[in-house]
């Protein structure tokens, strides 16, 4: 089974970058590539794969502050710090939910 | 300024997200953008492009960025360029680690665009500067041509380059005729015209040929890739334009050069930079007892051409 996630689409998360010419088109890709990447984590942690789990993260958390979800960001170092502290699963997965939630939750406008 | 005279900027970042957003954010800054995906191609990348700055994330599966730039910093075709690191990895030890192994400045990510910028056009006047001097080390005054030292510098290069490749290379030499007589006849200023004359039309050839002035009124041409035969047709265009100077300060004057021509071929085996120096220069001396004016190529035994 995989986890199942608290669906909260009601306050969205929108970039803070949403008007800046200059990256515009790639926040847009950015939020149209969220529902693989949060895929991709589901995956990951379906699997046991810590290692990846972890690259996941962190590629979050260098990256989504510069398509304008500090947010994220900072949730993503949670996640990442979790699993480099080898916590146990239900506080890794606690702390997954708390990401995707807000990937989930992202919007270019 | 063209687009190939532009500052060239490689990011080596195993993150897309970062590359995507670099080339966004970067794409009306007057730089050429490359990126690399993983270290190890970032290494490679580094050493074919020779960039002026590089961005380098320290977290990376293959190689961390502090082995990156230990390797960087240990090849001399690549340890002059100025390293930033950008990371994630902010805690005091690896900017303070990251700078003692020779970046030139430290970003933490996630980073503020205009800080980056800021940061990365620094370091780009900066290393702007530091060519500019490296390379005026290296240029003779007078002619400005590339000077003795380079010449012994990048002769070891080009001769390692042409083992490597199985590429040849050829060595001119010159010296101009009668300089001294010149100088004491017509005074110093007017031989300092006479050198900058012969530079001109030596600094004339190919792109990739190495005009230097070995000393005095002697000097030397690195022709990388290139035949003895192709090497003696450039030598004898340089001699006859030289002869075909007129001087309008000494009407009827004529003053020539010449030259010796060698190639890794034809030098004594096993061939070395040394010995490409002393069968280019036997080649020369042979013009000069041949009557000067001339162009002579070494061989086991010198032949005229």
């Amino acid at each position: 089974m995989p986890p199942s996630y608290p669906t909260n689409t009601s306050r969205k998360i929108v970039s803070t970058f949403s008007t800046d010419p200059e990256i515009r088109d790639i926040v847009v890709e950015f939020v149209d590539e969220m529902p693989l990447r949060i895929q991709q984590a589901n995956e990951a942690f379906m699997r046991g794969d810590r290692l990846r789990l972890q690259f996941w993260a962190h590629q979050l958390k260098g990256g989504a502050t510069g398509y304008g979800f500090a947010v994220i960001t900072k949730e993503a170092e949670e996640l990442e710090s979790a699993i480099q502290s080898d916590e146990s699963t239900e506080r890794i997965f606690a702390a997954l939910l708390r990401v995707v939630d807000l990937c989930e939750r992202v919007s270019s406008e | 300024m063209n687009e190939v005279n532009l500052p060239k900027l490689l990011v080596i970042d195993d993150s897309e997200l970062i590359h995507r957003l670099l080339r966004s954010r970067l794409q009306n800054e007057r730089i050429q953008l490359h990126s690399a995906s993983s270290s190890r191609e970032g290494l490679l990348m580094a050493r074919d492009l020779k960039p002026d700055v590089i961005l380098l994330d320290i977290d990376m599966p293959d190689l961390d960025g502090f082995e990156v730039i230990a390797r960087l910093k240990a090849d001399p075709d690549t340890q002059d360029i100025a390293v930033i690191f950008v990371s994630a990895a902010n805690e005091a030890g690896n900017m303070v680690r990251g700078l003692d192994l020779g970046a030139v400045d430290f970003i933490a990510k996630p980073f503020e665009i205009v800080e980056l910028k800021a940061r990365l056009r620094s370091a780009l006047r900066v290393q702007h500067l530091v060519r500019m001097l490296a390379q005026k080390a290296q240029i003779d005054g007078l002619s400005g041509l590339w000077n003795r030292s380079y010449f012994d510098q990048r002769l070891n290069a080009e001769f390692a380059e042409s083992v490597r490749y199985n590429k040849p290379l050829t060595l001119i030499l010159a010296d101009i005729d009668g300089f001294k007589a010149t100088n004491d006849q017509f005074g110093h200023l007017f031989g300092d015209i006479v050198i900058e004359r012969f530079a001109n039309i030596l600094s004339s050839g190919r792109v990739s040929d190495i005009a230097c002035r070995y000393g005095g009124e002697e000097f030397a041409i690195i022709l990388p890739q290139t035949t003895l035969s192709e090497a003696l047709e450039v030598t004898e265009r340089y001699r006859a334009q030289f002869a075909a100077v007129t001087w309008p300060q000494h009407s009827g004057l004529s003053i020539t050069a010449s030259f010796g021509v060698c190639d890794t071929e034809s030098s004594e085996a096993p061939p070395t930079p040394k010995s490409l120096i002393t069968s280019a220069d036997n080649a020369m001396y042979v013009a000069k007892q041949n009557g000067r004016n001339r162009v002579e190529r070494y061989m086991s035994k010198v032949q005229s051409t």
